[in-house]
């Protein structure tokens, strides 16, 4: 590599030799080919969106429809400018020009949309949600559905009367590998019935997030949206006016997909938890603020299915990261491990269980000493026996952001009649099992649910 | 995130905020302002860069990147406008340095680890097992629609080379709309932007030799302008040079001082498998660009300086010489 012949800077010069483009693969005879661009949208294919709350989830949803053929974001909107500036800069550097507005509802009179998405704080998303179906439009709305179960009702029965659709932010109905793990559960039953299941989110989160001082928002535009400071505007989370508690915040994903996964909603759920460490936290980063909701809960469910009553524990906690988040499923075959981090992805076959067919293609793993087999969609995709229909299905979509695939879901229901993953029937369903886990809370007692709570 | 704050040498306060993401270690150094707001401010900083790793890591099985390499010829795909930016400043520099930057290069590389700062072991170069092609003119872009398309098989682009670059300058701009004043940002210490009104004298900032940290080779300073390192060792193969696909070895390192963090990580990358002459021309035609070679022949050191840098290297050849140039404002 090096010649010894030094240049004038007193440095080995560099030799240059052409280098064989492919290493490898095609030779020589290496031919470019025209790309074929990804479509533009035609005029009626088009989707015309607002978003509708540009803060932490907005900004992720917004980032991922960008990518999205054929949606076109027109408007933002956020009462916050530090938001608006940042997501507007956002779409302009993906050639989208934007019109950015303050108030939804004065949007709402001055754009032709064809759907928003909403991601605002909770308190809030029954209005806007109620509002935007009412005004004619598709809505995504961010779980939860709201703070308050009958403001979620009313959500369901707006979008009931404009027969307009209301997807909720569950994403992980629409994630492929969940998808598939619904199918080897129910359908190919590998791991025979479910008799208890398991999740947790434990993150560690700042207590006060702050503001950029020179965007800080006046006293009354303050009151006039809701909030008496900017600490509850920027922390919404923590507050029990405007959230339902870390149970909807971070829970709701999960204990969702247990009601998915047993084809149920619970029968009771035990509670415990408190807001103690947030406070003494909160009084060592010199917070703005006290919390109000709690820092950790742990919940005790049980679902009446056919095959019997399951028992699940559930713990949702925000001064520790260990352990990070997922689900898993216990059944009289085998049980899995499942995130949406899909490393963390693993099955276990019971001992007594006949060998699956497929397992030779496992790959072998351990699992805190015992071994266990790498949840590979791809190669226990056998298990469910229509191998080329979910390969395809499968291979289309599994690497692809998972927010993005929810969001897909929305628009192709909109362009092409697609089913939602999570229309608001579905939302409502879960909201009530979060929510009523704050009764449990306040109560300190076992908060039996009845069938119709979750009917509307 | 780990923070502490100090005082400096002139007494002014300075917050140090630490954080993992892209495989190395990111700092950034907070300068009179309030600890609370500096932390808040850093931490949102981090978040941000967060976010990009999702979008640019070459390992995240979702992130554009990882679509991109997907892509079968002819193929393309819609990615966001952090990637879209990484893409296009990588061609830029591709074709400023006659193809001595390459996004496509690194796919040769098998065994990497996630981005290019953990150390390889250099029983891990050899030839990526399964075909691999390589050339920046294989990859397209579609500013309009977003897009980018790979125009044969078995391309693979890798953002090590200029994502972490990218971050800093993302994050610099969330930290003048946070309203802080100065700081100073580090990827690694590979990679250094400062954001706000500098020191009345600017930043004093070292030239050390890569293997040898307590040797100073010389000093520089910078108001503005970001800058970047890349070396190599014999343990650490992790740069190819494009026109030989080989690891690059001709210098021990390579400096490069540029209006952006991106702009600067690539350079630094391009320089260390550059033609002295090529540098030179280069920054003569870029005055806002500036760069510097050290190598060892036979273990005496030799320090070679481009554009308004010229005169650094008179601190390692000759002692006695006058101070390092300054390298003024960019504005």
């Amino acid at each position: 590599m090096k010649e010894s012949q030094p240049s004038k800077f007193g440095l080995p010069s560099v030799s240059r030799r052409s280098f064989v483009k492919s290493v490898a693969g095609a030779g020589a005879g290496l031919a470019l080919v025209q790309p074929t661009w990804v479509k533009a949208a035609q005029s009626k294919e088009q989707v015309n969106v607002a978003l509708i709350g540009c803060g932490v989830q907005g900004t992720i949803l917004l980032n991922w429809m960008l990518r999205i053929p054929g949606v076109r974001i027109k408007a933002i909107c956020d009462i916050f400018e530090f938001n608006r500036v940042r997501a507007s800069g956002l779409c302009r550097k993906a050639n989208q020009g934007v019109a950015d507005y303050m108030d939804y509802q004065e949007m709402l009179q001055n754009e032709n949309l064809d759907a928003v998405v909403i991601a605002t704080p909770d308190f809030v998303h029954a209005e806007m949600t109620n509002a935007c179906l009412e005004a004619g439009l598709h809505v995504y709305c961010e779980k939860e559905m709201s703070n308050d179960i009958e403001k979620a009702r009313s959500m369901v029965l707006t979008a009931r009367k404009t027969g307009k659709l209301l997807q909720i932010g569950h994403q992980r109905r629409s994630n492929p590998f969940y998808q598939h793990a619904y199918r080897l559960t129910n359908e190919a039953k590998v791991f025979g019935a479910i008799t208890h299941v398991n999740g947790q989110w434990n993150q560690a989160k700042p207590i006060d997030i702050g503001w950029p001082k020179r965007y800080e928002l006046d006293e009354a535009t303050l009151n006039k949206y809701g909030y008496e400071t900017m600490g509850q505007l920027r922390n919404w989370r923590w507050f029990r006016k405007f959230a339902g508690g870390p149970m909807a915040d971070l829970g709701s994903h999960q204990v969702d997909i247990f009601n998915w996964f047993l084809n149920a909603v619970p029968k009771s759920v035990y509670a415990i938890g408190s807001n103690a460490r947030a406070i003494i936290q909160g009084r060592e980063e010199n917070a703005s603020f006290t919390p109000e909701c709690e820092d950790n809960v742990m919940c005790l469910y049980e679902w009446d299915t056919p095959e019997g009553v399951v028992r699940g524990f559930y713990q949702v906690i925000l001064s520790s990261s260990h352990g990070g988040f997922w689900e898993s499923f216990m059944g009289t075959q085998g049980s899995f491990v499942i995130s949406e981090i899909t490393t963390r992805n693993a099955m276990f076959r019971e001992a007594r269980a006949p060998k699956q067919d497929w397992e030779s293609e496992a790959e072998k793993i351990e699992v805190g000493g015992a071994e266990a087999m790498n949840f590979d969609p791809l190669k226990s995709r056998k298990a469910q026996g229509k191998m080329d229909e979910v390969a395809r299905q499968l291979e289309e979509s599994l690497d692809k952001p998972v927010h993005q695939v929810h969001l897909e879901n929305f628009f192709a229901a909109i362009r092409d009649g697609e089913k939602l993953t999570c229309p608001a029937e579905v939302g409502f369903e879960t909201a009530v099992t979060v929510l009523k886990v704050n009764e449990a809370l306040r109560t300190g007692k076992k908060v039996e649910f009845s069938p119709n709570e979750f009917k509307v | 995130m780990s923070d502490a704050a100090f005082a400096n040498l002139t007494g002014e306060v300075v917050h140090r905020f630490d954080h993992r993401a892209m495989a190395t270690t990111f700092t950034i150094y907070i300068f009179d302002e309030e600890h609370g707001y500096a932390r808040q401010a850093a931490r949102a900083a981090f978040d941000l860069i967060d976010d990009l790793e999702e979008q640019l890591s070459y390992f995240v099985p979702s992130s554009d990147v990882s679509q991109i390499n997907r892509l079968k010829a002819g193929e393309s795909v819609r990615v966001g406008p952090a990637t879209l930016a990484c893409i296009q400043t990588g061609l830029e520099v591709g074709r400023l340095t006659g193809g001595a930057f390459d996004l496509t290069v690194g796919a040769l590389l098998s065994g990497r680890q996630p981005w290019d700062a953990t150390p390889l072991g250099a029983e891990l170069y050899q030839p990526r097992l399964g075909p691999v092609t390589v050339g920046m003119d294989l990859i397209a872009v579609n500013p309009e629609l977003n897009a980018v398309a790979v125009l044969a098989d078995n391309v693979e682009i890798d953002l090590g080379g200029i994502g972490k670059g990218y971050a800093l300058d993302e994050a610099a701009q969330l930290l003048r709309d946070w309203g802080i004043a100065r700081a100073m940002l580090s990827a690694g210490l590979s990679t250094m932007l400062p954001v706000g009104e500098p020191p009345a004298e600017g930043w004093r900032m070292r030239v050390i030799e890569p293997r040898n940290e307590k040797q100073v080779l010389a000093h520089f300073r910078t108001f503005d302008r970001a800058v970047s390192t890349s070396s190599w060792s014999p343990d650490q193969p992790h740069i190819l040079d494009p026109t030989t696909g080989e690891p690059a070895t001709h210098y021990l390192a390579a400096w490069s001082m540029a209006p952006s963090a991106a702009w600067a990580d690539a350079l630094s990358t391009a320089f260390l498998v550059m033609p002295p002459e090529s540098i030179e021309a280069l920054c003569r035609e870029r005055p806002e660009v500036c760069g510097m070679l050290l190598s060892d022949q036979d273990g005496e050191l030799s320090l070679a300086a481009f554009g308004s840098w010229q005169r650094l290297a008179c601190e390692l050849n000759d002692q006695s010489c006058e101070p390092a140039a300054e390298a003024g404002p960019t504005s």
